[in-house]
Parts: structure tokens; sequence; C-alpha cells
């Protein structure tokens, strides 16, 4: 539990990760506190205000329907979390998974998975999602699923390359020598020595799932009826609101997108400084 | 007395990398050799880096299978019996190995550490089987080290931490692999006792595997001198290092370092260990050897019992 309280002293001193922690932290407000902040049912029309511009009452004015673009703004946040940080979860596990099993087995496995993982890195991956998404069909877990399972490869490479040179350390040997299996010497004794790379690895694949499922959004794939900072986008840009000029129509959505991204990737970044001690900055 | 190990004529060959290698380009590791044990006595195997001392090792810790020869423990063949008795044989043959950074997994408690080869083998134990030997170890109060991380010990506390990893299963026999090559030279001897007394106590068998003769002479009943995969001198250990007789042992012998009056260097040697391949014919020492003759090129000089219980493998004798 010492190792704990160090990592958090350590991360509490890396401006890079307080000001990620700081973004990422208000717009996880944001998302929870939704229902406190907006100032209208984000779904409630009102046939009246067709595309209000800016007011003490709409700051951010409304949409065709006369829906609050506001509201809609900070309920968005919850749909990009969400989608972010499982698919995130699910790329990361995969990855983990698929990295540990071709570093440490090596040979035909190895060769069979990271012929996998090269198609992945290789294949547009948007198109592809796009082409599955559009048959799986548009709920908020095929989003995930489908983000998740097609951006582990990297994540696999990483993993795979750090279980190659630990799997030559004397403790795995050790293991072997008293009859472990190979099972338990990939998750108890390689699994640990990894994780350090994981959770900088865990932000970025995140920071890329939010951006995905936005632009995935945007193109028309996914869930259109749900609340999205990329579906406020999609709808500015096909009511012609983006060429028209109304920037608090589409800037805000934007924006968020950008700094929440920028602020997992940050995050990610601190966790690889704090637990790669190479990358440590020298403290007087 | 009843040998634990047996070695006979044990073969490793590795393929050369990245290369189509006809079987006469195969690197041997080891090349033919023999070696018995006896109950509760420490053999050792000294050679410098190449010799094939390590490739032993890890042979006969179940870590990486010979090409060819048996290895057998308490009359039990290591690679070609059952599963559950090589299992069984695996728990009782245990090593230590050199570098106290590296053997011990980062991310483990001591605790954690010492108890993975009781849990592993299946074995009941409790608490005070930890302590136990940590205390044995010379970590006391064993209580203060049971709950840290190899990151908060020195390195001769690892090894500490390694050598109670080894004999907490009561192992029937142990692979010492270079076990104080990484330690403080102050604290090498103090070490050996500790292996030597552990090792005398429970009467196993060992053997020791160092590139320093001097530690061999040291702790071991036997030395065997290793040089490119073959046994090139064999007898107790007061013969081979006061009576040396191959151009290498004496070589070896001279290269501890003495205090006081500096002798002047009966034999030299020159270069460094090549692979072994089989295309050295006769003697592989010889193009090093400052006693080279014609012989040594054609002929393979095998092992020879030149005095009483002392083999060499040279064409002097």
């Amino acid at each position: 539990m010492n190792d704990d309280f160090s990592f958090w002293k350590e991360f509490k001193s890396n401006r890079k990760g307080v000001a990620g922690l700081i973004i990422v932290g208000f717009f996880a407000m944001m998302a929870l506190l939704a229902p406190l902040i907006s100032p209208y049912d984000p779904n409630a029309t009102n046939p009246s205000l067709f595309l209000a511009p800016s007011s003490s009452v709409h700051i951010f004015g409304t949409n065709t329907l006369g829906q609050d673009l506001f509201s809609r703004d900070v309920y968005g946040a919850q749909i990009s979390l969400i989608v972010g940080i499982a698919a995130g979860a699910v790329a990361v596990a995969i990855g983990l998974v698929a990295g540990l099993v071709s570093g440490y087995m090596g040979g035909l496995i190895d060769e069979i998975i990271m012929r996998v993982v090269d198609f992945f890195i290789v294949i547009p991956a948007i198109v592809f999602m796009i082409i599955v998404a559009a048959l799986l069909g548009p709920s908020l877990i095929n989003i995930i699923m489908v983000i998740g399972l097609l951006s582990w490869a990297p994540t696999a490479r990483i993993i795979r390359s750090m279980v190659l040179s630990i799997r030559e350390w004397p403790f795995v040997e050790s293991a072997k020598a008293n009859n472990a299996g190979n099972t338990y010497i990939m998750f108890r004794h390689i699994f640990p020595n990894v994780t350090s790379v994981l959770y900088g690895n865990a932000m970025l694949a995140i920071s890329a799932a939010i951006f995905t499922q936005a632009a995935l959004v945007f193109l028309g794939v996914g869930n259109v009826t749900s609340i999205s900072w990329g579906e406020i986008i999609r709808q500015a840009y096909t009511t012609g609101a983006l060429s028209s000029g109304d920037m608090l129509y589409v800037l805000p959505p934007g924006i968020f997108i950008f700094v929440l991204i920028f602020g997992f990737i940050l995050m990610g970044y601190a966790l690889e400084e704090i637990m790669n001690p190479r990358l440590r900055t020298i403290k007087g | 007395m009843q040998e634990v190990l047996k070695i006979e004529n044990l073969k490793k060959h590795y393929k050369p990398r990245g290369r189509v290698a006809s079987r006469s380009s195969y690197i041997k590791a080891l090349d033919g050799v023999n070696l018995l044990v006896p109950e509760g006595e420490i053999h050792s195997i000294v050679g410098e880096t190449g010799s094939g001392k390590s490739t032993l090792g890890r042979i006969v810790a179940g870590l990486v299978e010979p090409t060819e020869g048996r290895v057998t423990v308490n009359g039990i063949d290591m690679f070609n019996s059952s599963r559950d008795k090589v299992r069984d044989l695996r728990k009782k043959v245990q090593i230590i190995f050199q570098d106290p950074y590296g053997s011990l997994n980062p991310r483990f408690t001591v605790k954690k550490i010492i108890e993975e080869p009781l849990k592993l083998n299946h074995v009941e134990f409790d608490r005070e089987r930890i302590t136990d030997i940590l205390r044995k170890v010379g970590l006391t109060p064993p209580e203060d080290y049971m709950n840290r991380y190899p990151h908060e010990l020195s390195g001769g506390q690892r090894q500490r931490v390694s050598i109670a990893r080894s004999f907490v299963v009561n192992p029937s026999f142990v692979v010492a692999d270079e076990p104080v090559s990484m330690l403080d030279a102050s604290m090498r001897v103090s070490f050996l006792d500790l292996i030597a007394e552990i090792q005398r106590e429970r009467g196993i068998s060992m053997i020791l595997i160092s590139h320093d003769i001097s530690i061999a002479y040291y702790l071991s009943r036997k030395i065997n001198v290793l040089y490119l995969g073959r046994i090139v001198e064999y007898g107790n250990a007061d013969d081979v290092v006061n009576d040396a007789m191959h151009p290498y042992t004496k070589a070896l012998v001279q290269s501890v370092p003495k205090l006081g009056k500096i002798e002047e260097k009966e034999v030299e040697i020159k270069g460094n260990i090549q692979t072994s391949s089989s295309s050295i014919s006769g003697c592989k020492f010889r193009d090093r050897c400052m006693f080279a003759m014609e012989k040594c090129a054609t002929e393979d000089p095998g092992l020879k019992e030149v005095k009483k219980d002392h083999y060499v493998a040279c064409h002097l004798y």
C-alpha cells in the first residue's frame, strides 16, 4: 500500500497529470450533474424557437427543433465518457491478453496474433467500423464493442514487446524450475510488470475511443437519437447551421471533444512518466 | 556412498541463429560431460564465460532439455520419466541464480517470493516455515522483511532472499549458479559460509558453478574444469588447485589475484574463448595453449586418470 501512496504523491507533483485530471474531472462532474446543470430538458422541443440565436435564456441558442443547445452540450458528456471508458477498457483488456500470450508463448501463436495485429493496424479503422456498426445496429453496447474490438492492436504490440524482455528474467526461470504453468507465469509474474505501460496506454485508448465515437456519430453511424457531441455537430452540418456560421452551435461540442481528449492524453503521458523511471524528470 | 546427481555423456548443441546449418556448424555448449555428485557433497564446475557451465546448471534444474545424454537425480531420469515424477524432481532440485536483481520479481513481497516454491509444488506450510528460513539466512527479525519489496533491499539482502527461496522446499539437490559473483567482495565469504552451513545441516548435495576457481576451492570437495563444453580436468579441489596439470587450469589458478608478492606467470593463454563447433579438430584448447604440439591438432585428448582420482584431458600427460 506504500506503493499507492508514493504514486499519488508523484502524480500530484506532475503538472501534466494534474491538468489532465482537472479536465477529466470537470467533464465527469458535467456528466454526473447534467440534470442539475442544464437549464432545460435537452429533449424538450419548442417549435417557436427555430434556430434561436444566443440569448440570456438560451446561451448557445437552440437547434431546429427548438431544443436548448447548452443543455444538450452538457448531456453530451455522458455518452462520450461512457463510450470512451468502456471501449478503452475493452481495447486494453484484449490488447493485454493478446500481447501477453503472443510475447510469452512465441512461435506460431505469436506469428498468428501479430499478423492479426498487423491487419488491424493497416486497415482504415473508421471505414471498417462503419461497416461493422451498420451491420450490427446502432445500440450503445454495439458501438462500444465495435470501437473496443477494433482498437486493441497497438496495445497488444506494446505489451508484447515488454513481455519479450520480461520473460527472459531469472525470476521467470525460477518459477519454471518450480513447475509453474504458462498461465501462472503470464498473469502472476509478467502481468504485474507491464501494468506500468498499461495505465498510460488505457488513457490513450480512451481518448481515441472518444474521438472515434464522435466521428462515427457525425458520419451517421451509431445511435443518432441519443444526445452526444458528435450528434450535435452532425445536426449542425445537416441543417445548414455550420455553413450559415452559427458558431455557438458547432464550436462548444467540438471544443469539448478536443479538450476532453486532451485531458486523457495529458493523464496518459503523466502516468507513463511516473511509471517509467527513465522518463522521470530529475528533481532537486 | 550413494550418488544423488548422475550425468552421463551430456550434450547440448545449439543451432546457429538465422542460418541453414549443417550438423557440424552447431554450437556445442556441452559436448559429452560426465558428472557424479554423491550425497551431501559440493562439486564445482569452473570455467570462463562461454564454457557451457551455466547451460549445465540449467539442464540440471530442468530448464533446458539436453540434446543427448542422461541426467538422473536420486536414480530418476530428469527428462525421460513420467510427468508426475519430473514434477516431483523439479521440486527436489532448486537453483540459486547469479543476479540478485533479476531473480526476484519486483512486484512480489519477500513473503510472496519465498512462499512461491511451496505453493507451486503444493507443499503445506505455515508462517513458521517462512520465518524460520528467513532467520536461517540472516534476515532477522523476519517480520521486518516479510512485507518488503525487492527494491527496498540491498543486493546482499536480495541474495539472501534468493537463497531462502531455494532452500525453503527442502531440496535434495541445489545448483548454485555463480551465487556470489554479483556481491561485494567483502560479503562473499560469509555468503559461501552460509550456503555451506545450510548445505551441511540438511545434507544437501550441490553443484557450484563459478568462473572463479578460488570460490570453488573454498567451498567444494571436487572441482571440474570445463572448457568449451568438455571437462578438461577433474579431481579433488586440493589437487586441482595445488597440482594443476592442464594448462587451462594452471591459467585459471594463476588468474586469482594474490596479495603480497607478485609471482611470475608460468602459463600464458592467448586470445578469447571460441565458439565450439566441431570444425575444431583435436584438442579444443590448442589455439590458446603455449604447449601445443602437432598431436594436439589431430588427436582428441580424452580424460585420463593421471594421478589417483585426478583426471586430465591433455597430451602433455
